[in-house]
């Protein structure tokens, strides 16, 4: 890979651009401080970007190290050559991003993406992640020995001989054979034995397997002794079954028997039931028939008795309280009707009759005195009505005439003085509005007749102006003459017409008003005078029919006769009250008279009215005497009422209580009879309560229900079936129940302890025999398993080991290649700068020996203790170069970046080392020197002008744009 | 001629733990096995047979729980199941301490074999007339447990006292044993005999137990002189095809005797063995997608057995150890067989690349190695380091999936 050119957009203190000739070795010199380990910094920063993971850099990140101080640009753009291609990689590490663009113009960034966004360049390049890139193509003076670490641990993490390896291989393959053992070694031991849920060394594992398969065999043992233990159990199973079936049968015969002495004690049990049912039914059906007196009442007999007496003595009482009264009524009644037959006049009367008469005569007295009031009032009134000058006569005369007048004529003769005094009243109203609405007319014509007659005058005076304009255009007179003309007259008709239109309108509500009132008034007058005139022509006619000369004659009698007819008005009335009095009188004498002739007749006068009166009050009086009788025996009625109470009373008693005891009240039988059958009935209650209450329930206890007779019979049945048709316990010496029942008990007894030993036994037995069915096939099956497993475990182990052992085998042929190479490389290096080693030999972790000239041999650490350390830097510089050197493919060397390593080293050294840098690895790689000794340089230079001057490009640091 | 039928089946070994079978699933074919005898019952009936042979293993151990031994006991309490003949296998041997062949230690545990149950409880031939068939004679022998496994029950010295039984015309045979020469792998050989033996002996038909694959021996003239008719059911994956027993139906009399044998289904469940080619496939679910194709083409059901033999080289990276869920889903029981599959690694170019790459290298040791061994274990194991080299160097990590490897 060729290096072409560094852009800085502020990378620490480096900002500019530095074009790169890769024929050459670039060497950079200025002072210290100025940035050119920067520049070396840049290039690793671009190809491989710079990690800022606090956690991997707790003080300072490679990120931060770089940030400029000033300025917010942060970015790098470096241009390589690799294998003919030309790329443009661009870090912007303000930002975070990175591109790779191709000659082509082509953005190929993604091509170089590892993991989410890391972007690592160079490793794609070269092959080297940073650390190993850093370690052996960049040279820092101080870090030259980092190359190959002092420690063991170090070194043995160092990736490094990993790399040399993968160079050593023909074929880069995906892991080298160191990296593959690792993986033998870690599949070793994490292997995983799913059989064990075990994750471990696989000798581990085995060993487990192992273990799990001899305990597995001993339970598989164990199962096997258990079941063939269990033989003993089954043998006494056996045995005990044996003595299960005897001891059943035992206990069967014993039941037998048991049984035969139980249906003997049912049977006699069952009879002796049957009798006593018998017994019941008996009881039963007398219980029924004295059904009848259950209803009897206590004490019901007695009752009735009681009753009866008490009956008996009330209806003697009724009869003679009865007889008593009859007598006492007939004795007074005979007195009564001997007054009564006195007033046999005034019989069929009533006291309405006797007050009628009584009110008759009062109505005769008052009428006669009232008679004569009034007769006297009107001879006072005559008198009076003399003593003012009326006369009589004339006044019968006045009264003759007019009072014959029809109701017209009276009419109109009382209308005369109205009718004159409304016709004057209203027709002078009438007149006066009249006159006024004539004016307010005349007033409103006046006023329209001044606008009228200008109007007119226009009107005439525009038509004629038109009219001449019209002659004047026939004329054919000049158009301004008959122009002014038409128009002129236009105009003044036009006024004219206006003017008329305004007299019409004027007060024209007003004038309509005053119209309206004119009419009116008008026809209201006409009305007045019109009913006048009909009123004269009718008076007139009266006048003339009454004999009279004129109206006015006939008016003045017409007022006189009013006059006296309004004082002697007092003496009508009293003469129209006497008259009045005159019809009462006769009304009652007449009334008076009909009644009288009713009660015997008689003259009809007050007096006789009031004696007939009197008569008819006595008459009234006898009758009320005579009905007394009875009301004065009414006490003996409520005592017979009373008594008659009683006996009904007594009587519903008694029948009720017939009733009750289910008797029926006969009225043909004597109350004795009853009492008697009563009596019967009485004590067949008594019997039947006995049975009911005591005889019966008895007899019913002693009766078993049916149900249970029916298990008995049941149980009869069952015993007879299995013991054999009703006999009894078979012939010989049967035992007693209780010898039975002792016998039964201790069979069960028996048989319940050899049945829960036998359980007992099952139980155990089939427990084995589950557990050996269930586990032994299953612990046989995981022997197999583990067995299996075990094979396998240890196949994978062997498989393993010879796997790893083949290629450790082929490892140290590799390392073989690469440490030779070194130690022939590094040797001839160190020959070439001036370096007294003769050999070095490199270990398989890059750790290595140095032979010195004089035969000497050290090991590294020893080496580094004694050798100088300008030898010591070329010594790691030697080995940086031919580790380098080994790494770089054919076809794409790797570059070298130097800060100032012959720092160290004098002037012959330092000399020797640019030579070899110059001539030997300028030819293949690219390298850029950086250094601050710049005299230095240049004098070396001189030593060899013509080398410098041909292979060495001079990059003067002051001339590029350093932040100073 | 007459005529007589018998139901043949063997090898029902009740109480069988089925461990190869999933947990949840064993259940169900512990189900199947009682199913199958019950089934034997009610075809015996339905057929008409005039008997129920069993040639050995009815019981899969020596000790079954009580519930197994009861329901064994019970299924022949079937009305007009036709007389059975029993002879004890090498799983369920006769002894006198036997839970199932002594009378009290079963009535201790779970009652009687039926009266119509005959038991053969001799190691020596027996003679037992068919009831109701005077003409056919039952000969069988059981198998004792301490007795030699060898012994040869057909040799002439074991037969030569076999007569006709009570001048039954018709001899029948019934026994454990071993057809030499035909033995499945992994079957332990027991009373073994050979089809010389067989020609030989006064049997007119042979019942035999012991193996779990069907088979038969022609006596000639397209007649059957021996059967196995396999176990009623499938008992592991390895045991192929349709399982049940044979209906053998004997025509004799005048003139030689002819036997035909039919076969009753009594397992629904087929076991199939197919095989996969996974080459190339990316991923575990290809993997199982493949072998779903060939599940599909061979017309697998849900109910059956399957094993799947995967050959073929499984592509870098890719690590498949057994069916997924879905392809698991498709039969009762699927089981894939890696013996046969190899990572994708093309040994003919290790062979032949000249170059000294340390990865070329370790494989042409390894595969010098291997052209070297003749020991087919030791080739297995330098197989498995080979690839377990080449995942290090090609893959950067290791598993344990090389140890299933064969030839």
């Amino acid at each position: 890979m060729k290096l072409l050119r560094l852009r800085a957009d502020s990378f620490g203190a480096l900002k500019g651009e530095f074009t790169f000739d890769p024929a050459k070795v670039s060497v950079i010199v200025d002072q210290n401080e100025r940035g050119k380990s920067t520049l070396l910094a840049a290039v690793s920063a671009a190809l491989y970007g710079l990690d800022g993971d606090k956690r991997r850099w707790p003080v300072l990140t490679p990120l931060d190290r770089w940030r400029p101080w000033t300025g917010t640009n942060y970015a790098l753009e470096l241009e390589v050559e690799s294998k003919g291609e030309r790329l443009t990689i661009r870090r912007d590490f303000a930002r975070g991003t990175a591109e790779v663009w191709n000659s082509r113009g082509q953005e190929v960034t993604t091509e170089y993406r590892e993991g989410k966004d890391d972007f690592p360049v160079g490793k794609k390049l070269l092959g080297l992640d940073v650390e190993e890139f850093e370690k052996c193509a960049f040279v820092r003076q101080t870090e030259l020995d980092l190359v190959v670490p002092g420690e063991e641990k170090a070194r043995r993490a160092n990736t490094l001989q990993a790399r040399l390896e993968n160079a050593a291989d023909t074929r880069g393959g995906d892991t080298n054979a160191n990296e593959a053992l690792q993986l033998l070694e870690a599949a070793v031991k994490k292997y995983t034995c799913p059989e064990l849920d075990f994750t471990g060394m696989v000798d581990t594992a085995v060993q487990r397997l192992e273990a799990k398969r001899g305990l597995l065999a001993t339970e598989v043992k164990n199962l096997e002794h258990e079941l063939a233990q269990i033989s003993g159990p089954l043998d006494q199973l056996s045995t005990i079954g044996e003595e299960e079936t005897a001891a059943r049968y035992a206990l069967a015969q014993v039941s037998d028997e048991r049984k035969s002495s139980l249906a003997a004690d049912l049977r006699t049990r069952l009879r002796d039931n049957d009798k006593e049912r018998a017994a019941l039914e008996k009881l039963e059906a007398e219980a029924k028939s004295l059904a009848g007196c259950a209803h009897v009442p206590d004490n019901a007999e007695a009752e009735l008795s009681r009753t009866v007496g008490q009956l008996e003595q009330a209806q003697r009482n009724l009869e003679a309280l009865e007889s008593r009264q009859r007598d006492e009524q007939a004795r007074e009644r005979g007195a009564l009707e001997i007054d009564l037959a006195k007033f046999e006049a005034v019989a069929s009367s009533t006291a309405a009759d006797a007050d009628r008469l009584v009110a008759l005569a009062a109505e005769m007295r008052r009428v006669a005195d009232e008679d004569g009031r009034r007769r006297a009032e009107v001879s006072e009134l005559r008198e009076q009505l003399a003593g003012k000058g009326i006369d009589p006569e004339r006044l019968r005369t006045l009264n003759k005439r007019f009072d014959g007048l029809d109701d017209g004529n009276l009419q109109l003769l009382r209308g005369q003085s109205e009718v004159g005094l409304v016709f004057h009243t209203d027709l002078g109203a009438l007149e006066t509005d009249r006159t006024e609405a004539t004016e307010t007319v005349r007033a409103i014509d006046a006023q329209r007749g001044g606008l009228r007659v200008p109007g007119w005058l226009l009107v005439a005076l525009g038509f004629g102006a038109g009219i001449a304009g019209g002659a004047l255009v026939a004329l054919g007179a000049e158009q301004r003459l008959w122009a002014a003309l038409l128009s002129g007259g236009s105009i003044l008709v036009f006024i004219g017409v206006i003017l008329l239109v305004a007299a019409s309108g004027l007060r024209r509500r007003e004038r309509a008003e005053a119209l309206s009132k004119l009419g009116e008034s008008q026809r209201r007058i006409s009305q007045l005078r019109g009913r006048r005139s009909v009123s004269d022509v009718a008076l007139t006619e009266l006048a003339r029919s009454l004999g009279y000369r004129d109206p006015i004659e006939l008016m003045r009698d017409w007022n006189e006769y009013s006059r006296v007819n309004d004082q002697s008005q007092p003496v009508h009335r009293a003469q129209e009250q006497l008259v009045t009095l005159e019809t009462a009188r006769r009304a009652v004498f007449e009334e008076s008279r009909t009644m009288l002739d009713r009660f015997g007749g008689g003259q009809p006068e007050p007096g006789q009215l009031e004696r007939v009166a009197g008569d008819i009050r006595a008459l009234a009086r006898l009758r009320e005497r005579i009905e007394g009788i009875e009301k004065n025996w009414a006490w003996v009625g409520d005592d017979k009422r009373a008594a008659s109470a009683e006996v009904a009373g007594h009587k519903e008693k008694a029948m009720r209580l017939l009733q009750s005891a289910g008797l029926i009240y006969d009225p043909d039988k004597p109350w004795s009879a009853h009492v008697r059958e009563l009596a019967e009935r009485a004590r067949g209650r008594t019997r039947l309560e006995l049975l009911r209450d005591e005889l019966v329930p008895q007899a019913q206890k002693r009766v078993l229900p049916e149900q249970q007779r029916a298990e008995l019979q049941t149980q009869l049945d069952s015993f007879e079936a299995e013991t054999g048709s009703g006999r009894t316990s078979g012939g010989g010496e049967s035992r007693s129940s209780i010898d039975l029942e002792r016998e039964s008990r201790r069979l069960q007894g028996r048989l319940d302890e050899i049945q829960k030993k036998r359980t007992e036994l099952k139980l155990k037995v089939d427990e084995v025999c589950r557990r050996y069915e269930l586990e032994h096939p299953e612990k046989l099956q995981q022997i197999d398993r583990h067995e299996k497993a075990l094979v396998r475990a240890r196949r994978f182990k062997k498989s393993i080991e010879i796997a790893g052992a083949t290629i450790k085998d082929l490892a140290l042929d590799s390392h073989k290649r690469w440490a030779e190479f070194l130690n022939q490389r590094v040797a001839e290096m160190l020959e070439q700068v001036g370096a007294r080693v003769e050999e070095l030999r490199f270990g398989e972790d890059l750790d290595f020996s140095v032979k010195l000239w004089n035969g000497q041999q050290f090991s590294h650490g020893k080496a580094v203790s004694q050798l100088s350390t300008g030898a010591r830097d070329q010594l790691y510089l030697a080995i940086r170069l031919a580790i380098s050197e080994y790494l770089s493919p054919k076809d794409n060397p790797l570059p070298l970046l130097i800060d100032d390593v012959f720092a160290t080293s004098d002037d012959e050294r330092a000399r020797a080392g640019m030579r070899l840098l110059i001539e030997h690895f300028g030819q293949r790689h690219q390298i850029v020197v950086v250094s601050c000794h710049r005299v230095r340089l240049e004098e070396l230079s001189k030593l060899d002008p013509e080398l410098y001057k041909t292979r060495v490009q001079w990059l003067d640091a002051r001339t590029t744009s350093f932040v100073r | 001629m007459a005529v007589v039928k018998f139901l043949q089946v063997s090898d029902f070994h009740l109480g069988r733990p089925f461990g190869w079978i999933a947990p949840d699933r064993r259940p169900q074919r512990k189900q199947d096995q009682r199913r199958a005898l019950e089934l034997t019952v009610q075809q015996a009936i339905e057929r008409g047979v005039d008997a129920i042979l069993i040639p050995g293993d009815l019981f899969d151990q020596e000790c079954v729980d009580t519930d197994t031994l009861a329901f064994a006991v019970r299924a022949f309490e079937v009305t007009g199941c036709p007389p059975v003949f029993i002879t004890p296998g090498n799983h369920d041997p006769y002894s006198d301490a036997s839970h199932y062949w002594n009378a009290q230690r079963l009535a201790a545990r779970a009652g009687a074999w039926p009266a119509h149950v005959h038991i053969f409880t001799s190691p020596q031939w027996t003679p037992k007339l068919i009831p109701a068939r005077d003409d056919v004679a039952v000969w069988g022998r059981c198998y004792i447990g301490n007795v030699s496994s060898a012994e040869r029950p057909l040799a002439p010295d074991m037969v030569k006292e076999v007569k006709p039984f009570k001048g039954a015309p018709l001899n029948i045979a019934l026994f454990h044993g071993s057809r030499e020469g035909f033995s499945p792998p992994g079957q332990t050989t027991v009373a073994p005999f050979s089809d010389e033996e067989v020609r030989r002996s006064p049997f007119s038909y042979l019942a035999v137990g012991h193996y779990h694959t069907a088979s038969r021996l022609d006596g000639g003239m397209g007649s059957v002189r021996l059967a196995y008719a396999g176990a009623a059911i499938a008992l592991d994956v390895s045991e192929l095809g349709k399982h049940g027993g044979y209906e053998v139906r004997m025509q004799y009399g005048d003139g030689p005797t002819r036997t035909e044998v039919e076969f009753v289904e009594l397992d629904r469940r087929t076991v199939h063995a197919l095989e996969a080619d996974i080459t190339g496939a990316g991923t575990a679910d290809q993997v199982d997608r493949r072998v779903a194709k060939e599940m599909d083409r061979a017309g697998t059901a849900e109910q059956d057995i399957v094993t799947v033999r995967l050959r073929g080289r499984l592509a870098k990276g890719v690590r498949y150890g057994a069916p997924g869920a879905e392809l698991r889903a498709r039969a009762f029981y699927v089981r894939v067989n890696l013996s046969g599959v190899r990572p994708d690694y093309d040994l003919d170019a290790y062979r032949a690349d000249k170059s000294d790459a340390t990865e070329t290298r370790f494989a042409c040791a390894m595969l010098a190695r291997l052209d070297a061994e003749k020991d087919p274990a030791e080739r297995a194991v330098l197989e498995s380091a080979l690839y377990y080299g080449l995942d290090a160097f090609r893959l950067g990590e290791i598993m344990p999936v090389y140890e299933e490897l064969g030839e």
